[in-house]
């Protein structure tokens, strides 16, 4: 029994008292006082909550989570579980010390046989069942998103193990509060400033891609650039570090907290195994801070330039023929999907074998480093790639796709590829307009591809107010399709596809001169009139 | 008035000072750091402001000696009013200062701040924590517990409420940035939280209170 305590927690090694049963007593009180936190209403609400937020994206087959990249995923358990679980931990703690005080025993206590660190010793073992608790729900949760079919990347088990140990941290820094500060009002408005800290790296322009890593100083290092996920390779994530940082923070927090108060001032072994685990924690703090706040090595950020200028070298190629996709090693999983998509365009205009063969390239803006995209997207290097890809051996790419994943990013690609189809020539490097009759043979190949695309276009469509654009990798490469174009497509959604496929592939040569206007594309689809205002500059090539 | 003067006298003012003073701190950081932030993330800092100034309220109502005052002849109603107005007139001020600090912030910043609507949120936010203590009070008091049942529950469910209107999807979202056009809408129904709390406030301490058996 006394092996177990030494080994869970070592500032608790003193536990071996001349009394000899004060190990097993706190060891008893310890149960006690796990099974009052776990059953307690706040940490029901929370494991309830956290339980929902991860499984209703799941069972209603969200996109975030259908098209899950792990090495995004395992990160993004670190928040939810530390907040909604340590949160909890935090104040039900917090409330277990003070409860002698809220009802007025602590002078029976006094004369318990458990001394005051003893009773506080118990306090911080009782976390540890709901740490292991949190921990499986944190397993359960990724292994379900690794289940999904279209998931890609690799899974960090040591991003996963943030979560559980900040439950851990949370749980001692109430014991802690409860020891310094005997108001209860003190846990929560500790929570409310730990949540404040941790979103301040998520303010633009506060994190740095390659200064020093502040941001792993927060229990949970907030690095969210979901909107432009990097291949594994790419990340500098020291979490081994951190986890060895938090657990210095632990040992710290629990040593501090057995040491405060009245009645722990025992002279003897116990307070200097007590101050050695201080220093222990100490000397492991910063030794792990040094280790993780440095900037990213030299070959990361080659590397990352690298994948984003001549990205051909290190990717995978894959031939379905006609076709050639090529994608960063992580992200070969998505291939089966462009190549449905690719087919469902493509096949819409003419027999698959008749078409010149595409070549599809991922591109990711991996330069700026695991950064949200917040700024104006700068032009693609589109003749760097192109020059790039020869010399590597590939054919010139004529689509360009991102590593994120959504309905608009499908809408995006769809696009892409009936724009390589209708148009052809290399990817735009910037928002090119889709003029006249062009615009609306590619918005409508694009939008039958997929009923995700269809959503993809209807969530552009929501969150823009005149004419719908859309972006590829992080780049501001794509197309931008006006109201009249948009009218006409939502007028041919009406008439069944096969319908205005075949209209389509009759008057393919006329539909594609660079002459027709909207209106031309309207009558010839059949869409009818258009009533949306007429705008000279795209309207025609 | 009396009443006020004593109960004035029983209030523990330290969690409502504690929370103020963290509430402070949140926007008054950026302020002092001339950091720019926009308009959203100001709001931001402002909301959080206002969930520890709320927290703190849940406080106000608790009462070491609550077992004691149940026979004196003010009832239960009054006690909870003029503490009520205690906290109001803490809070007001609090708030007034906390309203100064955000108008800095916006003036360095170059962007305006809707102040009455996330004054509104704030309110409901803190009515909310203090109609959750009333309530709990009222379940715990007259069985014998202790008084000081309010503050916890009151916070805890405050936190609830923020986690759970957090967790609400995008076109349900009561916590909208300024611009949105939805930020009329969203603001009558903070204004009506914030009188359903009042209502639950005053029905919470009616009288006469049936000794609840154990």
């Amino acid at each position: 029994m006394n092996a177990t305590i030494t080994s869970v927690a070592p500032a608790t090694g003193d536990l071996v008292t001349p009394h000899g049963s004060a190990g097993g007593s706190t060891m008893a009180l310890a149960r006690v006082e796990a099974g009052r936190l776990l059953r307690h209403p706040l940490t029901v609400i929370a494991l309830f909550l956290l339980t929902v937020y991860w499984a209703y994206p799941l069972v209603t087959g969200a996109d975030s989570v259908h098209f899950a990249v792990l090495q995004n995923a395992d990160r993004a358990t670190q928040f939810p579980c530390a907040f909604l679980l340590g949160g909890a931990a935090m104040i039900v703690s917090n409330l277990a010390v003070l409860r002698s005080r809220r009802f007025g025993t602590d002078a029976v206590l006094d004369v318990a046989t458990l001394t005051r660190s003893h009773r506080t010793a118990a306090h911080l073992l009782a976390l540890v069942p709901l740490a292991v608790l949190a921990t499986a729900l944190v397993v359960a949760q990724i292994v379900a998103v690794a289940a999904q079919p279209a998931a890609v990347g690799r899974i960090n088990p040591a991003e996963l193990a943030v979560g559980p140990l900040c439950v851990i941290l949370l749980g001692c820094l109430g014991v802690l509060l409860g020891r310094l500060v005997p108001l209860p009002v003190v846990a929560p408005l500790a929570l409310v400033a730990f949540a404040v800290v941790t979103l301040i790296p998520a303010i633009p322009g506060i994190a740095s891609g390659s200064g020093p890593q502040w941001q792993w100083l927060f229990p949970v290092a907030y690095e969210d650039h979901n909107d432009n996920p990097l291949p594994a390779d790419l990340l500098s994530r020291p979490v081994a570090s951190h986890n060895f940082y938090l657990l210095a923070l632990i040992l710290l927090a629990a040593a501090v907290s057995l040491l405060a108060g009245r009645g722990s001032a025992q002279a003897g072994t116990a307070a200097v195994r007590r101050v050695t685990a201080i220093v222990a924690a100490v000397v492991l703090l910063g030794v792990s801070t040094a280790v993780q706040i440095a900037r990213p090595s030299a070959a990361v950020l080659d590397a990352r330039t690298r994948a984003a200028q001549s990205p051909a070298a290190g990717q995978v190629c894959r031939n379905t023929q006609p076709w050639t996709y090529c994608a960063y090693p992580d992200f070969t999983g998505r291939i089966p999907h462009w190549d449905r998509l690719v087919r469902a365009v493509v096949g819409q205009v003419a027999p698959v074998t008749s078409v010149r063969p595409l070549t599809v390239r991922q591109h990711v803006r991996a330069d700026q480093g695991p950064k949200p995209i917040t700024e104006v997207m700068p032009a693609a290097p589109v003749a760097g790639w192109l020059s790039d890809a020869a010399a590597a051996g590939y054919p010139p790419e004529d689509v360009t796709v991102g590593t994120a994943w959504s309905a608009e990013a499908e809408f995006a690609f769809a696009a892409s590829v009936a724009r390589a189809v209708i148009i052809g020539g290399p990817p735009p490097s910037r928002i090119d307009p889709a003029c006249g009759a062009r615009g609306v043979v590619i918005l409508w190949l694009a939008v039958q591809a997929s009923p995700r695309s269809a959503r993809g276009l209807a969530q552009l469509e929501s969150s823009s107010s005149a004419g719908v654009a859309f972006f590829t990798g992080g780049y501001g490469s794509g197309l931008v399709f006006d109201v009249r174009q948009l009218e006409a497509v939502r007028n041919l959604a009406r008439i069944p596809a096969a319908d205005v496929g075949a209209r389509m592939r009759q008057s393919l040569a006329a539909l594609t001169a660079p002459g027709a206007t909207t209106e031309d594309a309207a009558q010839l689809l059949g869409a009818g009139q258009l009533t949306a205002p007429s705008i000279d500059s795209v309207d025609r090539c | 008035m009396p009443v006020l003067l004593v109960i004035r006298r029983t209030m523990d003012w330290r969690p409502l000072l504690l929370a103020a003073v963290v509430g402070t701190v949140i926007p008054a950081v950026p302020a002092m750091a001339h950091v720019h932030l926009g308009a959203a993330d100001l709001c931001l800092l402002l909301r959080l402001g206002g969930i520890c100034g709320a927290l703190g309220a849940a406080f106000a109502l608790d009462d070491a000696a609550a077992g004691a005052t149940t026979t004196v002849p003010v009832g239960r109603l009054w006690r909870t009013c003029a503490r009520v107005a205690w906290l109001t007139a803490g809070l007001g001020l609090w708030w007034l200062v906390m309203l100064l600090i955000a108008g800095w912030n916006a003036h360095v910043s170059g962007v305006r701040l809707p102040l009455g609507g996330l004054s509104v949120e704030a309110a409901a936010g803190a009515a909310i924590a203090v109609a959750a203590a009333v309530v709990a009070l009222r379940l715990r008091s007259p069985s014998g517990g202790p008084g000081l049942a309010g503050g916890v529950s009151g916070a805890a469910t405050l936190l609830g409420v923020v986690v759970a209107v957090s967790l609400l999807p995008a076109d349900l979202t009561l916590v909208v940035p300024p611009d949105s056009p939805r930020w009329p809408a969203v603001h009558l129904v903070w204004a009506g939280v914030l009188v359903a709390a009042l209502a639950v406030m005053v029905v919470a301490s009616a009288e006469p209170l049936r000794q609840r058996r154990r």
